[in-house]
């Protein structure tokens, strides 16, 4: 499908950039621009590894929901809609389930038993979590900008 | 916001005080702070002349706190021996023009982290992070009973109070489910620690929040999110990698110089549940700056993709949960 999505980012990201460049703008707008430009790139970069990452966490979080079945009632992740043909590609539809499916690991982890298999569960629980992280595109993003910050209030 | 306006100002400062004062120079300054937007003033009455700092309650953005608990511990800490700037006015009912705000007097110095990032670190952010474990050990011996204007605690629960709070608040801001934190959640509730004591806890003590000229620490500032809690919180938040000095003084070192000044030593097991902790405290904040972008409170594009940082937090929890090394 063209123009893409990251395509079109990239467009509308020249367009900040250009309306960035004008010297007439105060402080807060030339601020504000910058910070939109940078979260557009962001996006850029994130956008093309999102589905495909979606698609795999889906994948092990469906799979281990099936193992946490076994201490914890009701756990049964949703099955894609086979009435939907998009489902398996969509990105809206992989989106989706990803929540739901994280709802359940949410709810399982809280719910799992203390003791010893609930602890292993948790454990497996914690290696789904770290792979997780190393497959996570929005961390292999571009370094914020220097007009943006990630500190408290 | 509404906006400031000097005449507004005058007429409140002269009402507080019962005779006139004049406010010149009035001027806001760049802060990359959210929640107060400060402005320079320069106060004349009676013949008196003061450099003062304005803090106006923001509008919504990562958390809403009010202004009347932070003034009055920046009042209480007068002459306390911790470093803060002198409490001088407080409209928490946003009389003079519309927004509460408190006033302080100027303290020399500056609040920029750019130095931290010096690959070889720098002497005399090695002498002002020194000068930081003082003050916190400090802060923190101070009577919690000349505090009364802050929630009270005991040492079985000012964990399980902040543990409760910012759970409550991560179920009302979250956008979208969070398993790794709720995973952390549950860890840190099995292993609740009981506090050596209850102390005043700045919540949000570190470079950046601080004022330093040179190689001195002239004011720990934005206090926001004090309360009463436990101490240990304080030590598991000044060395995250966000604003670490750790280039110019390494934890250990700042941790030693603590327990010389506070007398007693950081117990490891105790730090690390607050470093997990503190994983999760801003990760919420976070989550809320999103929320706050999400629901229009604020157009601040800083707060649009806040929440993307919570993926790095919880990559931090789970090294911290599998006994990885303290900051």
């Amino acid at each position: 499908m063209e123009p893409t999505v990251a395509a079109q980012l990239r467009a509308i990201r020249r367009l900040v950039d250009e309306a960035g460049a004008d010297a007439g703008l105060g402080e807060a707008a030339a601020q504000a621009l910058t910070l939109a430009s940078s979260q557009l790139r962001r996006l850029e970069g994130a956008q093309a590894a999102r589905l495909p990452f979606l698609v795999e966490d889906n994948r092990a979080a469906a799979a281990l929901l099936a193992e946490l079945a076994e201490l914890v009632a009701d756990l049964a992740p949703p099955e894609p809609s086979p009435a939907d043909p998009e489902a398996a590609t969509s990105e809206a539809a992989a989106a989706s389930r990803n929540d739901a499916l994280r709802e359940l690991l949410a709810r399982a982890v809280h719910e799992l038993p203390a003791d010893a298999a609930g602890d292993a569960a948790r454990a497996r629980v914690a290696e789904l979590l770290r792979a997780r992280l190393a497959r996570n595109p929005a961390l292999n993003r571009p370094p914020r900008s220097g007009a943006e910050r990630t500190g408290t209030p | 916001m509404s906006e400031v306006r000097a005449e507004g100002l005058a007429t409140f400062l002269s009402e507080q005080e019962g005779r006139p004062v004049t406010v010149g120079e009035l001027q806001r300054i760049s802060s990359v702070g959210n929640a107060r937007e400060p402005w320079l003033f320069r106060a004349t009455w009676d013949g008196r002349d003061e450099r003062c700092v304005m803090l106006v309650k923001a509008e919504a953005g990562q958390l809403e706190t009010s202004l009347g608990p932070e003034f009055a511990t920046i009042a209480a800490l007068d002459a306390s021996g911790v470093p803060v700037p002198p409490a001088r006015w407080l409209d928490e009912a946003g009389a003079a023009f519309g927004s509460a705000f408190f006033v302080t007097a100027w303290v020399p110095g500056t609040a920029d982290t750019r130095v931290l990032r010096k690959p070889d670190g720098d002497p005399a952010i090695a002498a002002v992070a020194r000068q930081l474990a003082v003050a916190a050990a400090r802060l923190h011996a101070q009577d919690p009973a000349r505090f009364g204007h802050l929630t009270p605690t005991t040492p079985e629960t000012a964990a399980v109070d902040q543990l409760d709070h910012w759970e409550e608040l991560f179920r009302r801001q979250r956008l979208e489910p969070h398993p790794g934190l709720v995973y952390a959640l549950r860890w840190l509730r099995e292993r609740l620690p009981r506090a050596e004591r209850v102390s005043v806890v700045h919540g949000d003590l570190r470079f950046g929040n601080l004022l330093y000229d040179g190689d001195r620490l002239t004011a720990l500032v934005d206090w926001e999110m004090v309360h009463l809690g436990d101490p240990v919180e304080d030590l598991g938040w000044v060395y995250r990698s966000l604003w670490s000095p750790s280039r110019s003084l390494p934890f250990e070192e700042f941790l030693a110089v603590y327990a010389a000044e506070a007398g007693r030593p950081v117990e490891r097991e105790h730090l690390r549940w607050y470093e997990v902790f503190n994983e999760i405290k801003h990760s919420v904040i976070s989550l809320t700056g999103t929320r706050s972008f999400a629901d229009r409170a604020t157009t601040s594009l800083r707060h649009a993709d806040r929440s993307a940082t919570v993926a790095p937090f919880v990559r931090r929890i789970l090294e911290l949960i599998e006994g990885g090394p303290s900051c």
